[in-house]
């Protein structure tokens, strides 16, 4: 039996919040403006290249935050580990308008000494947050150095750029087509159109990538991921998916894309940044981001209505229309005083005008 | 249930008996209706037509779980969708075209006229080639001749259209056909039902 549960965006903070807090991790809450330098010095690391910038008072080019993760790992304090978690809004450009949208994100990112315990961690905390919006969900998970094995095995220096972009859309048959064209040996890519194809649970998939990759470091540790997820038990979410690229600038290790059944838009991405927190003196860095944005629609329109209206006319006394309306709300029930039936109004109706009690 | 959505015209029509004849038949399928969905819940199908360019934005927001598109739809929308199989029907190519005997002037931003906004700006970003563009939404093959830009980017089939038009193919660009299209989202919940449909397609494929 699967159940949707969201409900509202605060009641799902509420119950995410109290889940990161009860693991330690505490919250973060940051300005909504940063130096445009630091997203400059890091543009592939974010989804949208546009930002909105400003000069402040002294001159220095200012922006409206695009992105959180690089703000938290900016202002870590390198050698010490860190656990937060933010509710917080970004900026980015709609993909069909061009125009800029705040978008609400709520997440996690934990810095410094990440190792197997800390991943299994992070990737739990995931499928749990997914799990707090619908028990109908998968959580995908890829490690990059699977596939970036074979297609630096193709020698695809000149035209690895071509490769991911047939390899994130699952295109095994141009992959195969331009690989052909560029003198690439057949069984490599015939090898890269399994991995890319296969997908699916932790067993299945596993078999697969050892066939096509070999058994790699990379490969090791998604070995690794599933054993977690198993004893945790959250395997059957789990998904494993080799067509997830990321900037191998940012990116080392696992990356994971989180599903909700009814939205048909990922709802939460992350992964582990070592090479991000490297640059900021940190030894490594994981975490993930749920788009509260992409559920808004989750779950179908909401009426906006009460459950029940009390109507009152200039005879009712206020006192008694305040305790009409809270003896609804003491029964778990929504109410509004109102002068005159809504239309269409299907709810509880109490009437308290004087023609009513005539 | 699949929800399938078809771009209307021949194309539409092709791939559906390639559906049908792979098992995914709907009973009460008929193109030349106005109906705009068409169910078969003992196949576990449903299709529905659209206009050709809109079927990568139906399936990239999730209305359907699949869909049917060219090459240069996919790629001029940018949805991000997975693609999953080469149908190798409605096969023709995007190229460059301009009036027999044209030769760039270097010297000045080339005009490209096009319906491909996207695909002309890509390529020619590729070639670091200053150009403007002017987008048209029919007869492409008008605007050389009438002095409105030097060159086109459009679909190019047989040919015939250019050389009735003294004009040539100066640069081909990238092959097309139509593709099978999947959300990337959908395709997670109902991995098994949308493979066996690229299965069987590509089986349907492999005898013809």
């Amino acid at each position: 039996m699967t159940a949707c549960k969201w409900n509202n965006e605060e009641e799902l903070c509420f119950n995410l919040q109290k889940l990161y807090g009860g693991f330690g991790y505490q919250r973060y809450k940051m300005g909504k403006f940063e130096e445009y330098s630091l997203y400059l010095d890091n543009k592939n690391f974010l989804k949208s290249q546009s930002v909105i910038t400003f000069n402040d008072h002294g001159g220095k080019l200012m922006a409206l935050k695009p992105d959180v993760t690089l703000s938290i790992v900016k202002n870590a304090a390198p050698g010490q580990p860190r656990k937060v978690y933010y509710k917080e809004s970004v900026y980015r450009p709609d993909k069909t308008t061009g125009e800029f949208r705040e978008i609400s994100q709520i997440g996690l990112e934990l810095l410094g000494g990440v190792d197997d315990a800390a991943t299994a961690e992070v990737l739990f905390l995931a499928a749990k947050s997914l799990e707090e919006i619908d028990d109908d969900y998968i959580l995908d998970v890829a490690h990059p150095g699977v596939v970036a094995g074979l297609i630096e095995d193709c020698g695809a220096a000149g035209f690895a750029g071509e490769l991911y972009a047939f390899v994130s859309a699952k295109n095994t048959h141009d992959l195969k087509n331009f690989c052909r064209e560029k003198g690439v040996d057949e069984t490599l890519s015939d090898k890269l159109a399994a991995l890319v194809s296969c997908g699916g649970d932790c067993a299945s998939a596993l078999k697969t990538a050892e066939q096509a990759a070999g058994e790699t470091k990379s490969l090791g540790i998604l070995r690794s991921v599933c054993r977690a997820a198993e004893a945790l038990g959250i395997a059957d979410k789990i998904r494993l998916d080799f067509s997830i690229v990321g900037d191998a600038d940012y990116y080392k290790g696992v990356m994971f894309t989180g599903y909700v059944g009814g939205s048909p838009y990922p709802v939460l991405s992350g992964g582990r940044y070592d090479k991000l927190a490297g640059k900021y003196g940190i030894d490594s860095g994981i975490g993930f981001a749920l788009y509260l944005d992409q559920l808004s629609f989750y779950g179908g329109a909401k009426s906006g209505g009460t459950d029940a209206v009390v109507l009152y006319d200039d005879t009712t006394a206020p006192a008694r229309v305040v305790a009409a309306v809270k003896k609804f709300a003491d029964g778990g029930l929504t109410a509004a005083a109102v002068r005159s039936l809504p239309d269409g109004f299907g709810g509880k109706i109490e009437d308290l005008r004087r023609c009513a009690d005539a | 249930m699949l929800n399938i959505a078809l771009p209307k015209g021949r194309l539409g029509e092709k791939v559906y008996n390639m559906l049908a004849k792979a098992g995914y038949a709907c009973e009460e399928f008929d193109s030349g209706s106005r109906k705009l969905i068409f169910t078969d819940e003992k196949n576990g199908v449903s299709y529905f037509w659209v206009k050709p360019s809109d079927v990568p934005i139906y399936v990239e927001h999730g209305a359907a779980d699949l869909g049917v598109a060219g090459r240069d739809v996919i790629i001029e929308s940018g949805a991000d969708v997975y693609e999953l199989l080469d149908l190798k029907t409605g096969v023709c190519r995007m190229a460059v075209a301009a009036k027999n005997g044209y030769t760039d002037d270097l010297s000045r931003p080339l005009r490209v006229a096009t319906k491909f906004v996207n695909i002309a700006k890509n390529y020619y970003d590729g070639k670091n080639r200053d150009i403007n563009i002017i987008k048209l939404s029919g007869s492409i093959e008008l605007a050389p001749l009438l002095g409105l830009s030097d060159v086109i980017v459009d679909i190019v089939e047989t040919g015939t259209t250019l050389r009735e038009n003294n004009l040539s193919v100066i640069e081909e660009i990238l092959p097309l056909s139509a593709r099978l299209i999947a959300n990337k989202a959908r395709y997670k919940f109902k991995q098994a039902e949308v493979t066996a449909v690229v299965d069987k397609l590509r089986k349907e494929l492999d005898n013809d």
